[in-house]
């Protein structure tokens, strides 16, 4: 039997040809098969895609259902990936860029962007097989399914609802004699127990009396409050110039002027920058959303606070919050949009929101929900329920680009001194600059 | 008289591609096309949310060209490698002349001691860094408070904040130029200095005629490669001045130029605009690093 040597020679030879085969074998690879019309035939066996930005609690809820519907369901499984905040914008947009294959097929969106999805023909209405539209209506809160309600039909499902609401500090309001369940009175008894709460002397009980830092959120439920309670729920985008109406109305130039006193004044940006203030018991009151609850539990379990409702502008006005809300929705490379929407219904149906409310924190989207029991172990919750009644929805278009602007707003005069006149009318033309950017043509 | 090809020079060239071809074709597709690509995109009024995306041409980079914000970023992004290289290098390059010396003491634990901040992670020293800075409470105030100096706000100041970062970018690159400078200096043979003693030079004058113009081809590689990552800064601007997911600090002042064309694609949704952007960095790399080096390349030789 003759022995083959293997020569240098040959092994280069060989190694170069294997080299090339592979790329060609992998630029000749067949692409993953994209459905013919959306999908309309459930296969076999079906794989669904299911992206969402990562939080413990919810992957965990998620995971929960993912196993009970696919037991329920033996031909379906749900591939399930929680990412990163810092990852989930940009791999999802490669994603969707790549579109069938490599896009998921269920993922959640902010209601910001939700009618720019549509427009460019990227979502799959909600199949009536599942729930029809009529149904829909009557089983969620309005505002949390009127953005993705489009030409009759509805292209996501609401979770992650969140209202606006005050979180006092109890600790504080008692030393100061002060009833930390009374609610303010207007936004002018606010800014008086801000300033009074205050004390920045460089002793090492300095606190301040406000946090204002999330300025997005501040500035947003002021002027919609205005607006929704003054001006009969006008839009602040006007239809037909496509622009913010924020300078017919001076009140607003005012607001935004008040803000900018307030967060001066009972606030400092400098005071322990970029940390939990609230938690560290050095705010006396702050804007947050119901969800921060679970937050304060993990970071400060023994701190006493108490939430109480976003003041009126005037005394005797009706309360306003403004709410926000995520959807889940499905992307019409989807390779059935039956089972699709059915496992985005499993995941926010009535049974599922009892669920995300433990895990969560998350209010209620489902009528009816918020007067039970369960969403009610204590006063906190009770103000955060009720404020599902007086909400509205953001009226951002976009999403980012309102935090940036909102911020380098109030620093401009808070920071930089600038007239806030001049600040707000720079505010004002950026906004309707993002505004035009994200109108669908 | 024409030159006939033999068969094997033919089969040399075969195989030569043959063995070129697959490094060739993954730098076409992973280099070559992303580039193209990224370019055509700039080209396009392109969302990452899928719709049309209308050919606009030049428009881009003429926005690039008058917006603000844009050349606030650009503006932020010179003065932080204006500060950071030529001031890291210096520093560097004394360090490197005193850990060079035979006679220091644990001159292998100092060398450690200052390269550890180079192998830390840029979150971990940028999370500590913010602590460090805090006005009130932080160790860099508190210090300076001994020294009777009122310290700034830092982070929380628009004209302190980026100077802010520029001192952290400086403290964790120190260790790496040290210790390319340490390598420079170890190549230049001891019978220059020998000599150079011989015949009556001091220190200084050792120093001036002889280590710095044997380390050119050092100083050459620390300042080009020093000023393409400073042109490319990101991690600590964004880590140190993000406030409710929006990095820049206060009025924009720590808004990079990589960070904006981030932020402009990924956040804001725009990749037609942030390609454009990509590209008016490159340009200013590209021309930044030419002029560099015809200006710091210089013929040297030992002897």
């Amino acid at each position: 039997m003759s022995v083959h040597s293997l020569s240098r020679r040959r092994f280069l030879a060989l190694s170069g040809t294997l080299g090339a085969a592979t790329v060609v074998a992998a630029a000749c690879a067949a692409p993953v098969a994209a459905p013919a019309d959306g999908g309309a035939m459930m296969s076999e066996a079906l794989t669904l895609s299911h992206w969402q930005h990562h939080s413990t609690g919810r992957a965990a809820a998620v995971e929960e259902f993912k196993s009970q519907f696919e037991a329920e369901n033996a031909d379906v499984t749900i591939d399930f990936q929680s990412i990163p905040w810092a990852e989930y914008w940009g791999k999802l947009a490669a994603g969707i860029a790549g579109g069938a294959g490599s896009a998921p097929d269920i993922f959640q969106i902010p209601m910001g962007l939700v009618e720019e999805y549509i427009a460019g023909d990227n979502l799959l209405p909600v199949s009536d097989s599942v729930i029809t539209g009529s149904e829909i209506a009557e089983s969620y809160l309005p505002w949390t399914v009127q953005r993705a309600h489009k030409n009759g039909e509805y292209y996501g499902l609401p979770l992650d609802v969140q209202t606006l609401v005050m979180y006092r500090n109890d600790a504080i309001y008692e030393e100061a004699g002060l009833d930390p369940s009374e609610p303010y009175a207007d936004l002018a008894d606010m800014y008086d127990q801000a300033v009074l709460f205050t004390k920045l002397e460089g002793a090492e009980d300095d606190r301040i009396g406000i946090n204002t830092g999330y300025y997005s959120a501040f500035q947003t439920i002021l002027y919609q409050q205005f607006l929704q309670r003054e001006r009969d729920g006008q839009p602040w985008v006007d239809e037909v110039t496509n622009e913010l109406v924020w300078h017919d109305h001076p009140e607003i130039l005012e607001t935004f002027e008040w803000f900018c006193d307030l967060s001066g004044t009972a606030d400092d940006n400098s005071f322990l920058q970029g940390q939990s203030r609230f938690a560290l018991g050095r705010v006396a009151m702050e804007i947050g959303h119901p969800v921060s609850r679970g937050s304060l539990q993990a970071q400060a379990p023994d701190m006493a606070y108490t939430i109480v409702p976003f003041p009126t502008r005037s005394m005797g006005q009706e309360l306003y919050t403004a709410g926000s809300h995520w959807n889940w929705v499905v992307g019409k490379w989807a390779p059935d949009t039956e089972v699709s929407w059915r496992w985005v219904h499993y995941c926010t149906n009535r049974d599922a929101q009892v669920i995300w409310n433990d895990v969560a924190g998350d209010l209620p989207s489902f009528q009816g929900l918020g007067a039970d029991a369960r969403f009610r172990p204590d006063a906190n919750a009770e103000v955060c329920l009720d404020s599902l009644d007086y909400a509205t929805p953001w009226e951002w278009v976009g999403w980012a680009e309102w935090v940036k602007e909102f911020g380098d707003g109030r620093d401009r005069v808070v920071i930089g001194n600038e007239d806030p006149s001049t600040s707000f009318d720079t505010m004002v033309d950026n906004l309707n600059k993002v505004i035009a950017d994200h109108t669908p043509s | 008289m024409k030159r006939s090809i033999s068969r094997l020079q033919l089969r040399e060239t075969l195989w030569a591609y043959t063995f070129l071809g697959p490094a060739f074709a993954f730098l076409l597709i992973l280099i070559v096309f992303p580039i193209l690509f990224a370019f055509w995109i700039s080209l396009h009024d392109w969302n990452l949310i899928p719709r049309d995306f209308p050919w606009i041409g030049l428009e881009n980079y003429v926005e690039a060209i008058q917006d603000n914000l844009t050349r606030k970023s650009l503006r932020n992004t010179l003065i932080y490698t204006v500060g950071v290289v030529p001031v890291g290098m210096c520093l560097a390059l004394g360090l490197a002349l005193i850990m060079n010396q035979d006679r220091l003491p644990w001159r292998a634990g100092f060398r450690t001691v200052y390269f550890v901040p180079v192998i830390t992670s840029w979150v971990a020293v940028s999370f500590v860094w913010i602590w460090m800075f805090e006005p009130r409470w932080g160790l860099v105030n508190s210090f300076l408070g001994l020294l009777n100096i009122e310290g700034p706000k830092w982070l929380a100041s628009p004209t302190w904040a980026l100077p802010a970062v520029m001192i952290v970018a400086i403290w964790k690159g120190l260790g790496f130029s040290m210790v390319i400078f340490l390598a420079g200096l170890q190549g230049i043979p001891r019978e220059f200095y020998e000599a150079a003693k011989i015949d009556g030079a001091n220190r200084w004058h050792s120093f001036q005629k002889i280590t710095f113009p044997l380390l050119n081809p050092t100083i050459v590689f620390i300042t080009v490669t020093g000023v393409i990552g400073s042109l490319q800064v990101f991690t600590p601007a964004v880590i140190m001045t993000t406030t409710q997911g929006e990095a820049g600090g206060p009025i924009n002042s720590t808004r990079v130029m990589v960070y904006h064309i981030y932020a402009t694609a990924f956040r804001y949704n725009d990749l037609g605009y942030g390609a454009a952007l990509a590209f008016v960095l490159f340009a200013l790399i590209l021309v930044i690093t030419l002029v560099q080096l015809r200006l710091t390349q210089r013929e040297f030789e030992y002897g």
